[in-house]
């Protein structure tokens, strides 16, 4: 895992894990946005006060009834 | 344009004997009929039963039933809420054209519906609410009314330009980076996100989970906080929907602000192609904001680019999410916008998702302490006028960069956006005004307050004549 891989080798590598098929000029156009979204992500583990924080997101135990999956499917 | 512009006007016409909603409904009607098919509104439009509403809403009217301002006035609702008049299509190819059916009305359509307001059709969106218009699908083209070489904005493109032009009085949008408040500002109109979990969102096709509004595009704020007192309040259907009682929002519009502090930031840094003529519109509201009696102070918004970077990752991580089985089997069916935007997330970890939520909590505390200081929050909407429709590539590849809306939907705080002047080629540019969660009724106060003073929601679109 010490090796350097290029962008070009992990957004292809990405894309298959995901299982999608783009156009090679779509992969194209990922290859050149994956530095600057890797940055954008990166700075949000550096942001200030974010180190010990609980993330936006609940689980309430008590099933209420309150899922709306069949209204959003 | 009809010959009332606003619900408030038409709805006192109805109650003075001045018109009738089956007027109405027919002006509407003669609008979409002549200019529907160049400014691309509508998906689909219920032309006969919006005729069927109207009558029974004069009915009711010469009954001495009135349900309020609602009744008897034409509205649209956007293509990924569901209506029981038929299907939505999400304006994609790839959404199941079951999906919705055997729900009806969406929550807040049938609050609509129940309230009087006549359903006169489905109107444009971006696919999914993301991405941007596409010349090789079977859907209308969404353009600005204003000047339709121009893009109304998105997602909510067709609740923007049908409001513009007057095919409805009243529009339903989704905003989940600025999908309401965008087309608003592009459009020279009102848009409001409420907080989150003020407006029940089941019944609409979900973009992001922990992101998504539903709220209203109107002339003025006075309308839309018309709309917002029947949409408001808490929904068993929605997870996300919050049990608070529903202030008297139109009790709120007093015009004065004597009482409230606002902090301003134009935002000027965070834009790389500032409109020459944003500096001198933001000045003179923010100083007819000051002559309704506000106190206003300059304020600097904590972590714009963080909460910004947090909701596009957070937006697109949760759209893959519910879009990951079609996108593997049907990626070609998918617009070249949305694929885009949307495969961004392949880029980012579970990790990341959650690190984003973890920003997302840190913001919100800031806000939150910066509201301790002051009442509301002022920026401009989006740094620049309506994108032309042959430079939209363009806008995907800066990042979305000049649009000022995302920071307010990663909050949650409610936030609107009104007409404040014209910048290049005589383009709307859009006022945010976003406040405390839950505390709409203060927005709406300001921005009616802001348009007492001013004539920029009276402006019209020059293309649009009268039926």
């Amino acid at each position: 895992v010490s090796e350097k891989i290029d962008d070009n080798t992990t957004v292809r590598a990405l894309l298959q894990m995901a299982g999608v098929t783009p156009t090679e000029t779509e992969v194209a156009e990922f290859v050149v946005g994956f530095a600057s979204t890797r940055a954008m992500v990166d700075s949000l583990y550096t942001m200030l006060g974010v180190r010990y924080e609980e993330p936006a997101v609940t689980f309430d135990a008590r099933p209420d009834g309150k899922s709306n999956k069949e209204s959003r499917r | 344009m009809s010959r009332y512009s606003t619900i408030s006007d038409a709805a006192a016409a109805l109650r003075a004997g001045e018109t009738t909603s089956i007027e109405l409904a027919s002006d509407a009607i003669a609008l979409a009929d002549t200019y529907d098919e160049a400014v691309g509104t509508f998906i689909v439009r219920y032309t006969d039963r919006a005729l069927m509403a109207a009558e029974a809403a004069d009915a009711a009217f010469a009954s001495g039933i009135d349900k309020g301002f609602l009744q008897g006035i034409p509205l649209g609702i956007k293509d990924i809420i569901t209506t029981k008049e038929g299907p939505s299509t999400a304006q994609s190819l790839v959404l199941d054209p079951q999906w919705g059916l055997d729900l009806g009305d969406a929550v807040v359509v049938s609050r609509l519906r129940e309230a009087g307001a006549l359903i006169m059709g489905k109107l444009t969106t971006s696919e999914f609410a993301i991405g941007t218009p596409d010349f090789d699908r079977p859907f209308p083209i969404p353009r600005n009314p204003w000047n339709l070489d121009y893009w109304p904005g998105g997602s909510s493109s067709g609740s923007g330009s049908g409001v513009a032009s007057g095919m409805v009085l009243g529009a339903l949008g989704t905003d989940t980076g600025g999908s309401i408040r965008m087309p608003a500002s592009f459009c020279g109109i009102c848009g409001l996100m409420p907080t989150f979990g003020r407006v029940p969102k089941a019944g609409c096709v979900p973009l992001g989970y922990s992101l998504d509004h539903v709220g209203p595009l109107t002339r003025t704020a006075r309308d839309a906080a018309l709309m917002l007192s029947v949409i408001a309040g808490v929904d068993a259907s929605d997870p996300c929907s919050v049990d608070l009682s529903v202030p008297d929002y139109l009790g709120e519009l007093t015009g004065d602000l004597s009482a409230l502090k606002i902090g301003v930031q134009r935002l000027d840094q965070y834009a790389s192609d500032e409109d020459p003529a944003l500096a001198r519109s933001f000045s003179d509201a923010v100083a007819t904001l000051a002559a309704a009696g506000a106190d206003v102070i300059e304020v600097q918004l904590p972590f714009y680019h963080e909460l910004t970077v947090a909701c596009l990752l957070i937006l697109v991580a949760e759209a893959v999410a519910y879009h990951m089985p079609d996108m593997q089997r049907r990626w070609a069916d998918y617009a070249p916008g949305t694929r885009q935007v949307l495969g961004m997330a392949f880029s980012l970890s579970a990790a990341d998702y959650v690190q984003a939520q973890r920003a997302r909590r840190v913001g919100q505390q800031a806000v939150s302490a910066l509201f301790a200081d002051v009442d509301l929050i002022v920026t401009p909407t989006t740094s620049g006028v309506a994108t032309r429709m042959d430079q939209l590539d363009r806008m995907l590849a800066n990042g979305l960069r000049g649009i000022h809306t995302p920071y307010w939907d990663c909050t949650g705080n409610p936030a609107i956006s009104i007409p404040m002047g014209f910048g290049v080629d005589d383009m709307p540019l859009g006022l945010q005004i976003a406040g405390r969660a839950f505390d709409e009724a203060a927005v709406l106060r300001a921005a009616d307050a802001f348009q007492q003073r001013t004539d920029w929601h009276k402006c019209r679109p020059g293309l649009i004549t009268s039926p």
